[in-house]
């Protein structure tokens, strides 16, 4: 915009084109900034008021001053001390296998029906994109059952299997988009400069692909990191249960331990929004499934 | 944000003019590269669905699990109870509507804020993206707190403002899905809102400016111009946002404590949680899983339907 009102100091105006008769009046602009914040501060309000509480005393909850008083740390501290730093170590490791299980067999699959057309690779896809659409809620008693007959209840590995497995079908998905849209005679070429085939898919493709790799695999750890009625349901020790599930016990039946709560709510959370301000952009493509032309 | 409209897009159509190369011979290679897959997915969720309609066929409760009475194989039985009782059309009814209530305001809310993003300038579009992000990434169980210490009777920050003592929202049965409708439109506008802002960026600024020049209003050139060509998008957001609202579990069970007074606040996910693990009716509440399992399975194949459609290569 600068550019287009500085512009005619330099040059003969004649030359410019007309600048578009696309600006809004100024009132109108006003407003929709003024909105636009306002939405922003509704919205982002429930997370203010998340750190507050949880930087309050316990005796200030009923006091409605905007800031506290005193700043009560001690319920971050409660966090590490409490025991919750174990289900925090019970969602990592959950995060982090079933996005290691998602990378290692999603892989293949998503290069494979990229560059290959085979009698039943669109049967496969349908069936890939019908399992994005399932959900474990509904399936609990199934699933229960099953881990029931391994003598798998109650373990990491549990938590593990069924968030891998239940985020297989996006990878699949948005690893596909991303090898179809790498041009083949890329991988030909470093193939006939003496690469392998698997030389030329570690060093041309796969770096090419990397943006939606990442993309999968951040994608499937905010989702384990966030899963919730699964792990309540598989998980009966207090110890073994993730961040999630262990937050829920501080909410009784008429009681419910705001700070503490907030405290492990603000660490529960802050992980998870990081990651997603790195990938937002690319996820929507593949939620879509690569609709938007 | 443009980039998002052709990342996946652009090239794709690029390398399909390439075309993947036919081949004579497919023989057992694809399977190599497909069973890892296969092998995660037949046993993570063909298993379980295929215990879940077992089960649901027996009559399997606590008695049967620690083996006190034999098992028995009831039919449809199940699906009969299910059907005669009157608590369960109730609460099939009251998920549709709940889920219903929840698409159109969800997508109100996404839409209205697709076109105040397209419009806003740099540092407010920002802000708005950000609070979007945060709501969209975070868990639905820390959400659900932070919500329901809003709406808290006596500490709640609503209450406060509004200068009305110890009003419980969650006694109602209404006003309680309002409250949990509204921490779950909160989680899922993001997802609109981005998905429509992306569309509306890849419709040409052309198309706007020659509506307003015949004397289009926003308002007119809205409705009139950006929803029919973004419609194939807008059925595919919709469509999305039927499934998702229709999943809701986590939001109900933490903030009406897994369910609200007597039940009266249960979807058809949370009743069939409560029916197997809190009544421990497993062969009952396998049917409920599976009729849920049945929907969302019509839905999707009305998704897929709605993708072909748009000429998406599956």
């Amino acid at each position: 915009m600068t550019l287009t009102e500085s512009a005619p100091e330099v040059r003969p105006a004649a030359v410019r084109p007309p600048a578009p008769a696309r600006r809004l009046p100024s009132a109108r602009t006003a407003l929709v900034a003024g909105s636009a914040y306002l939405i922003a501060f509704v919205f982002l309000f429930p997370y203010l008021v998340m750190l507050l509480t949880a930087l309050r005393p316990q005796e200030e909850l009923r006091e409605a001053t905007y800031l506290p008083q005193t700043f009560a740390w001690s319920n971050f501290a409660n966090f590490w001390t409490g025991g919750l730093a174990q289900n925090l170590g019970v969602t990592l490791q959950v995060a982090a296998g079933s996005t290691l299980l998602v990378l290692l067999v999603a892989l293949p699959a998503a290069y494979y029906t990229a560059r290959h057309e085979f009698r039943g690779r669109t049967a496969f896809m349908v069936l890939v994109l019908i399992t994005q659409m399932f959900q474990p809620t509904a399936m609990l008693v199934g699933i229960y059952r099953e881990f029931y007959q391994f003598g798998l209840v109650d373990s990491v590995w549990s938590l593990i299997l069924v968030n891998g497995g239940f985020n297989l079908a996006f990878a699949v998905w948005i690893l596909h988009a991303y090898f179809s849209s790498i041009p083949r005679e890329l991988e030909e070429a470093a193939f006939i400069d003496g690469n392998g085939r698997f030389g030329a898919l570690l060093r041309v493709t796969l770096p090419l692909a990397m943006p939606g790799v990442v993309t999968a695999l951040i994608f499937t750890f905010i989702a384990a990191w966030n899963e919730f009625v699964v792990a309540l349901t598989l998980t009966t020790t207090p110890s073994n249960q993730p961040l999630t599930v262990a937050l829920n016990s501080f909410i009784g039946q008429y009681q419910v331990d705001w700070q503490n709560l907030f405290a492990g709510s603000v660490i529960a959370t802050i992980p998870v929004i990081i990651l997603f301000a790195l990938i937002e952009r690319k996820v929507v493509g593949g939620l879509t499934a690569g609709s938007i032309k | 944000m443009t980039t998002l409209a052709t990342t996946p897009a652009g090239p794709q159509a690029r390398a399909r003019r390439a075309g993947p190369r036919p081949r004579r011979r497919d023989g057992l290679r694809p399977w190599l590269y497909l069973l890892p897959a296969a092998a995660v997915l037949l046993p993570l969720l063909g298993y379980p669905i295929y215990m879940l309609g077992l089960l649901s066929v027996f009559d399997y409760r606590q008695a049967q699990v620690s083996g006190g009475e034999p098992t028995t194989f009831v039919g449809f039985g199940n699906y009969a109870t299910l059907l005669g009782d009157q608590r369960f059309w109730s609460v099939l009814g009251q998920t549709v509507a709940f889920a219903a209530a929840l698409v159109v305001a969800t997508l109100a809310v996404g839409a209205t804020l697709a076109v105040v993003l397209s419009r806003a300038g740099r540092v407010p579009r920002l802000l708005l993206s950000l609070a979007a992000m945060a709501a969209w990434a975070a868990p639905a169980m820390t959400g659900s707190t932070v919500w329901m210490f809003l709406f808290d009777a006596d500490l709640g920050l609503v209450n406060q403002v509004l200068g009305i003592e110890g009003f419980n929202w969650f006694y109602d049965r209404w006003v309680a899905f309002g409250v949990v409708g509204a921490t779950v439109v909160w989680h899922s506008f993001p997802f609109v809102m981005v998905t429509l802002y992306a569309g509306i960026q890849a419709v040409p600024a052309s198309v706007i400016e020659a509506a307003a020049l015949d004397g289009a209003s926003a308002w007119q050139s809205f409705w009139k111009v950006l929803v029919p060509i973004l419609r194939p998008l807008i059925t595919i957001v919709v469509i999305q946002s039927i499934i998702w609202d229709f999943k809701i579990f986590t939001q109900i069970y933490v903030m009406t404590n897994g369910g609200g007074i007597a039940g009266q606040n249960s979807v058809l996910n949370v009743y069939a949680y409560q029916t197997a693990f809190g009544s421990s009716e497993y062969g009952l509440g396998s049917a409920i899983g599976m009729v849920m399992t049945l929907i969302l399975l019509a839905v999707t194949l009305l998704y897929i339907r709605a993708l072909h459609r748009r000429g998406e290569s599956l």
